[in-house]
Formats: C-alpha cells, structure tokens, sequence
C-alpha cells in the first residue's frame, strides 16, 4: 500500500521526493501551492528580520552582522516550543547539517528547471525588496539572489513605467534609509529613467514577466540597458525577469549591460520567485504519482488511513505525511472556529494555550505591532514527526506532520519556514521510511 | 376580539353612537387598505426594486451569491495573474481583478463598467495554481454574462487587462 503525503507545498513535496527517493511508493495528493508560493525569493532557515523578528541581525557586543548558523544557534537557545527545539533539541551542529543537508537536496531538484539556491549559513544577504526595504536572507533564489547591496557602491533603480503601486524613487529613497538604519554603508541610489522599452510595459509584473522568457523581448531589454552596467553598481529591476528562463535572461542582461543586474525580492500580488520556486518543485514532482485535488475528510484505521476527496474518490494508505499548511495553506482553517479541518487534531499557540475550536477573533491580541499567538497556532509533534494530541500522547503510530502545519512558532515572523520545511519533511521521511520499510 | 375591548369599553363609557360610527370607518378602511395593497402586491423583492434601481441596487442570484463566496476567500496572491499571462491567455479581465471584483456582493457591474461582455478562454489553468482553489474561471464566465450588451467601459475605467 502507497504512502499519502497531502500538500503541494515546500514540505509536501520534499516529503514526496525523499520518500521516492528512498523506494518508498508514495502519491503525492496536491491541494494547490501554499505559503511557498508567495515567497519573495529569500529562502529562510533563521533570517533576521530587523523590526519584525526578534533574532537579532548584528552581534550586540562586537557590531559585526551574525551569520546564519550563530542565529540559529541563538534561536534553539530561546525558542523552547519552536520546531527545531522538537527536531534537534539544543543541538546546534546537528541542527546546521541536518538544515545543510536539506537545502543540499533542494538544490539537486530545482537545478533541471535552471533555479539556483544561492547562499550558505555562513553569511547571510541583505537583498532589497521591491519597495525598497531591505531583507535579511540566508539563502536566495535566482533572480534576486545576486542583489546583495553590501557589495555595491552603486544602486540604479530601472524604472519601468505605468507599473501599478511601484514608485521607483520612492524606493530609492527607503533603500538609503533603511539600510542607514541597518547600520551599513549606504550605497549611493539612483532611478535609471526613460530606458525600459515601450513593448515591455504594463501594469503588472505577471504581465511582463511571461514576455521576458523569449528571446527577441530579452534582446529588447538589453538594447536598451547596453553599457548602463559598470564595475560596483547594481542595476535592480523589479521581479519581471522571465518565468522560466529567468537565469539566461539575467546572464544576457548583465552581458549587455556590462555589470550586475538583479531582480529586487518581490512580495505578494508580485511574488515571481515563489511562482518559479513552486513551478520548479511541480517539475521535480513529474514522475510521481500525483492526485490533483482537496481532501474532503480522513478515516483513522489501525494499519492505515483512508483518504476522501471532494469528488467522492478515496485512496487507501499505509502512512499518511500531512504538510497541509497554515491559514495560507488551508492546514489550519479559521472559519468560525480555529480547527485542523482532516482529523481535528489539538492545536497549540506558541504560549501553550489551545487554541482550536474558538474563534479566531478571540486569540487575536489589541495592537498593531504586537506579535499574534494565534500566527503561532499548529499541531504539535514529537520527535519523530507524530501529531500529539492534547494529553501529549501520540495520535497515530502511522501519522506524520511536516511543515507550517507544525504549530509553535510564527512562520511569517520568524522567517524560518524554509528550514523547517525541509527540515521536518526530511525527518518525517525518514520515519515513514522505517515504518513502512524501503521498497514496500 | 382583544382588540376591540377598547372600543367596547369606549362604547360602555360614553354611551355614543357615534363614537361607534368613527371606530366602525376606521376599522372598515384599515381592512379596505389592507385588502388593496395584496391585490397589488407582486413579489416584495420587485417592488423593492422597482423602488431603488435608479440608486444602482441589483438582485443577484443565489449562485452568484456563492460565487461571491468563494471569491471572498481570495489572498490577492496573484498567482493566476501570473499563469494567465504565462500561458498566453488574454481574458478581457484580469483573473486577480476579476476574482476581487466578483468578491463583492451587490455591485451594479453594469454601472461600474467591470463587466467585459465576453469570457476568457476558460482554460481554467489559473484555477490550478490558486491557493484557495477559487473557480476562477466560472467568475469570468459569470461576470461576462453580466456584461451582456454593454458596450466598452465608460473613460476613467481601468482598461480590461492590458494585452
């Protein structure tokens, strides 16, 4: 009997892709892409977000810029409920390669489709936004991973008008203030004006990009950016860079222009990395077993489970992987009442508090910039990747959890969803593994 | 009769005649209204309407509703902007602008100029890529039935799509 891993995600899929690669006979029930979607293009396993997050961006004492593994080893020591504590106690080097390992294997997947996973846990990027703030990221995609402004002594914004709801000098403007206030040397900015070519405007970066993935629009492109480039300048260009050919598309631009270009890190309605990180992963999912649709309902046996679809299908399995998501990916639903909509499983704040079957309203604190519980609220897991319920006895031998799903800390906060994505799929793989037996 | 015990209790108190004339008018021209305004009746709804559709109000109909619904769970992803425009597709609306818009219950379309008065191709591959697995294409079909007869958008619309 199959191994049922629902959820199209970062998690699900990974957990589908190890299990296959392991001789396990998985099917992979795909609900739609989550969260991962939606990313900007950073992948997080513990990036400081300054004003957002509370890890810290700098070392107090010494001022120099933390890398990744110091936060990491900073968040085990101070996140007591948060998913890594589960997975690797406070064990910060297994940690580090356990999280190593994981990007190592997205890396192999992503590469057919052309899509790099840039960076490394010694050193993280401070990458621009498209508004022009700046983010801390410990690992990138192609596209804006090359937009590092500690590198740079000059940031040429390429204007590209009637783009809706973009000012390039107000971005401009918010890059030199908010990497002022990272404490960094501020290169100088500039908007680049009246070079982006007529056939390549509109409104919306989803109706841009598609066109840059041919080759005679690329050439328009680099027409009119020829020699803007220079040694020490950056030319940062809003997420519009293709779709699938984004990688020839940027080394032909930086050809042309003769010096760095880069995407700025987009964010939803303009998340073009995370539509490519997404393509990329359905890609690397081609040869498996693949069930299109949502789960309806899950029935609980002794040996295994039977899953129900809205279209009244059902699919027998030895093992189930749930890496269904949050709110985004529709693992957590707060209609009415906050529940784990497939088995009702007990969820659990960051604070300890149940949360499921109350409204949603009543978690939610006063207060803009107070962080939420309720944004921490998931199921929570022993070691091995088993949901608990709420006496903190495990629900079923042969149940697993991976991802956002997994309560405790906040995803869009913290900026660690990536790593425990990755993370939690490859340790509950490995379980499901053991469980079933390679090559059953 | 309970209503009557004032009138009784009148009748015992003044002992007029006539004060039991003009309760008897009222009562008879109550009843009179009464009988008059069923006879004219139709449906509330209608009469509802024929009332304010100059103020821009529209019935919509209960699959529209739940449509309405559907659209309301929208995260404003962008996705299905993304993958309409990747695979060619050239709807007169934008899938995202239309899912927002339909996300509005009563909306005069008409009026607005939101409705195209012609649906997308109806691939539906927007709908694969949606997070929230709204019928996207089923909107655009609906708002284009909406927009049935109406010409172009008036100035000062967002121009449908972009091409």
């Amino acid at each position: 009997m199959t191994v049922a891993v629902v959820g199209g995600g970062l998690a699900g899929r990974t957990a589908a892709l190890d299990l296959a690669q392991r001789g396990v006979a998985v099917t992979l029930v795909d609900g739609g892409p989550g969260a991962t979607a939606l990313c900007g293009g950073s992948l997080d396993v513990a990036a400081a977000s300054p004003g957002v997050s509370w890890l810290p961006w700098r070392d107090p004492l010494q001022g120099r810029p933390l890398a990744p593994r110091e936060r990491l080893r900073l968040l085990l020591a101070n996140a007591p409920t948060h998913p890594y504590r589960v997975l690797f106690g406070d064990d910060d080097v297994a940690a580090t390669a356990a999280l190593e390992a994981g990007v190592e294997r997205l890396r192999g997947w992503l590469a057919p489709s052309g899509l790099a996973v840039e960076g490394s846990l010694d050193d993280a990027r401070v990458l621009p936004n498209l508004p022009g703030t700046v983010r801390v990221a410990d690992y990138a995609l192609t596209g804006p991973a090359g937009a590092d402004v500690r590198e740079v002594e000059e940031v040429v914004w390429v204007d590209v008008p009637g783009l809706e709801g973009w000012d390039p000098s107000y971005a401009a403007r918010t890059l030199a203030y908010d990497l002022e206030a990272l404490g960094l040397v501020a290169p100088k900015v500039r908007v680049l004006r009246g070079t982006w070519p007529e056939a390549l405007r509109g409104p919306r970066v989803a109706r841009i990009a598609p066109r840059l993935d041919r080759a005679e629009q690329q050439t328009m492109l680099c027409d009119a950016l020829r020699g803007e480039g220079a040694a020490g300048r950056l030319l940062l260009v809003p997420p519009v860079l293709g779709i699938d050919h984004v990688a020839a598309c940027i080394g032909r631009l930086e050809e042309a222009a003769g010096g760095r270009v880069s995407e700025a890190l987009g964010h939803a309605p303009h998340a073009t990395a995370g539509f490519r990180l997404q393509r990329g992963l359905v890609a690397a999912c081609g040869r498996l077993e693949v069930r299109r649709g949502r789960v309806a309902g899950v029935r609980e046996a002794a040996d295994g489970f039977q899953i129900r679809f809205e279209d009244e299908a059902s699919l027998a399995c030895a093992a189930l992987v749930l890496a269904t998501g949050r709110f985004a990916g529709g693992g957590v639903s707060a209609h009415a009442v906050v529940r784990e909509p497939l088995l009702g499983l007990p969820l659990h704040d960051s604070e300890g508090r149940r949360v499921d079957g109350i409204p949603a309203h009543r978690s939610v604190r006063k207060g803009y910039a107070n962080a939420q519980p309720l944004y921490t609220a998931g199921v929570r897991v022993d070691a091995s990747m088993r949901p608990l319920t709420a006496k903190g006895a495990v629900r079923h031998a042969r149940l697993f959890c991976a991802g956002d799903l997994i309560g405790g800390f906040d995803p869009a906060r913290e900026r660690t969803g990536m790593g425990v994505a990755l993370a939690t799929a490859l340790r509950a793989t490995e379980q499901v593994a053991a469980l079933v037996g390679a090559g059953a | 009769m309970r209503g009557y015990r004032g009138f009784f209790r009148e009748l015992g108190r003044t002992g007029s005649w006539r004060a039991l004339a003009l309760q008897f008018r009222t009562g008879a021209w109550h009843v009179a209204r009464r009988l008059l305004r069923h006879a004219e009746a139709a449906d509330p709804v209608e009469r509802f309407l024929d009332q304010y559709r100059a103020d821009g109000v529209v019935a919509f109909d209960p699959g529209a509703e739940a449509l309405a619904r559907q659209a309301q769970a929208c995260l404003v992803c962008g996705l299905c902007s993304l993958e309409c425009a990747r695979v060619g597709g050239r709807p007169p609306l934008d899938p995202r602008d239309a899912v927002v818009a339909a996300s509005r219950l009563a909306v005069d379309w008409q009026r607005l100029g939101l409705s195209p008065g012609r649906a997308c191709e109806g691939c539906s591959a927007c709908e694969d890529v949606c997070p929230v697995r709204i019928p996207i294409a089923g909107v655009q079909r609906h708002l284009a039935t909406l927009g049935e007869g109406v010409g172009t958008p008036p100035a000062g619309c967002d121009a449908p799509g972009d091409g």
